[in-house]
């Protein structure tokens, strides 16, 4: 069938099955940030926001997702919070293969939207955002300082 | 993975169920997290997002959640921030993960009646109504025991009042289903509790509530009788002698909170 995505604020048509899942859509239109991990919504790399909040873009489907509105990390480029979290990552040495990126950093840039308040917090929040580098240590010094919190 | 020939979204309740009803082989979609699970064929799926049943609301004691509030709209609703002392938001924010409770749906969750669900043990023992389209008003207690309804729940009623209730689960990280969940309620003499993640759904246990009722408050002998009212099963997480034994710790550790 035919379906209008809204992705990064522009309109984009395709044609996919009613069962196609929202990460298959985004990866047609060639937004390879949105990776396939799990498949199984265990590993969080295929998170995407929609209407600001991460889902899990592998267990949703793209017919859902029209009339919302879709960000991946091409959308948030010119983003100023973006480009904080981004290179507070990059100077922490927390991205190592970089396949938990970008989800990693999507999750993250929502979350300086709530009120969060301790580490513990921000931890909870996260536990959903697997790094197979298990680089956490570094991901959390460079979020602490994002996000501005104490321990 | 499953497979789904067409999709529709209908714009009112009525429509979706007649829909519904006209099909046998469509299914309701919620927030679609768990259809992975599944590995049919669906004729046609039934997307309820546009039949404004996305709403938390207080009013005469009485809480309503609408069937597409997802897991997160009640974690970050200021109404579950004060009832029952903020246990259900607590519980819903344990969850699995952030993203995956900004899509999974409370509907979805309490239809399917999941078995894994942390929510519905809760839910079981509170006063709830679960509110159908053309089958009316079914409490929890009569729902979990129903074979599948081939309707649309519309939303679950939850009535505040003044029970003492304890939450207890067990889970091999944080980040996984339970191995066994448990709740308790009591109100004076009266007391409820459920046991899910046997791993079958959560079920509501008939005598042990009664022995504490009459009075027993010998640790030994009401822990005994849950464990043998409860069925419990083997799955990859936990063998059934493993959640027996799970089972009476997190009993007594439920019974410290409220007796
Ligand atoms: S690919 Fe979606 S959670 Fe792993
Ligand atoms: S940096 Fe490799 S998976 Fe996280």
């Amino acid at each position: 069938m035919k379906i209008t995505l809204t992705v990064n604020g522009r309109k984009e048509n395709l044609e996919v099955e009613p069962s196609t899942t929202l990460l298959e859509a985004l990866r047609m239109l060639g937004l390879y940030s949105v990776r396939k991990g799990c498949d199984t919504a265990s590993c969080g790399v295929c998170t995407v926001l929609m209407d600001s909040k991460p889902i899990l873009s592998c267990c949703s489907l793209a017919v859902q997702a029209q009339g919302h509105s879709i960000t991946t990390v091409e959308g948030l480029e010119k983003d100023k919070d973006f480009e904080e979290i981004r290179k507070n990552l990059l100077l922490e040495g927390a991205d190592q293969c970089g396949y938990c990126g970008p989800s990693l950093l999507l999750t993250v840039y929502s979350l300086k939207k709530r009120n969060i308040k301790s580490l513990q917090e921000i931890q909870k929040y996260l536990v959903g955002n697997l790094c197979r580098c298990t680089g956490y240590h570094s991901q959390l010094r460079a979020i602490k300082e994002f996000m501005e919190v104490g321990e | 993975m499953f497979k789904a020939v067409d999709y529709v979204r209908p714009k009112s309740i009525g429509e979706a169920h007649d829909l519904f009803v006209s099909n046998t082989n469509s299914q309701i979609l919620g927030g679609g997290t768990y259809l992975y699970l599944s590995k049919r064929t669906i004729q046609l799926l039934i997307d309820l997002q546009e039949t404004s049943l996305k709403y938390i609301s207080q009013k005469d004691g009485k809480i309503r959640i609408g069937a597409m509030s997802t897991l997160s709209d009640v974690e970050e609703s200021d109404i579950f921030k004060n009832a029952f002392n903020g246990l259900v938001k607590k519980v819903v924010s344990d969850i699995w993960s952030y993203q995956l409770r900004n899509a999974a749906t409370v509907g979805g969750t309490v239809y399917s009646r999941l078995g894994f669900s942390e929510f519905l043990t809760l839910l079981a023992v509170l006063d709830v109504d679960v509110v159908f389209h053309n089958t009316g008003v079914i409490s929890i207690k009569d729902f979990l025991k129903m074979p599948p309804l081939r309707d649309i729940l519309k939303e679950i009623v939850i009535t505040e009042n003044d029970l003492k209730v304890s939450f207890q689960v067990f889970k091999r990280t944080h980040f996984d289903f339970p191995v066994l969940s448990l709740a308790v309620a009591r109100c004076d003499d009266e007391f409820r509790i459920a046991v899910g993640s046997r791993p079958g759904c959560a079920l509501l246990a008939k005598d042990t509530p009664k022995l504490l009722s009459e009075g027993c408050r010998d640790l030994k002998t009401v822990c005994d009788s849950l464990i043998r009212e409860i069925p419990f099963a083997d799955d990859l997480r936990a063998s059934s002698e493993y959640r027996r034994h799970v089972c009476g710790v997190l009993f007594k550790r439920a019974l410290s909170e409220v007796l």
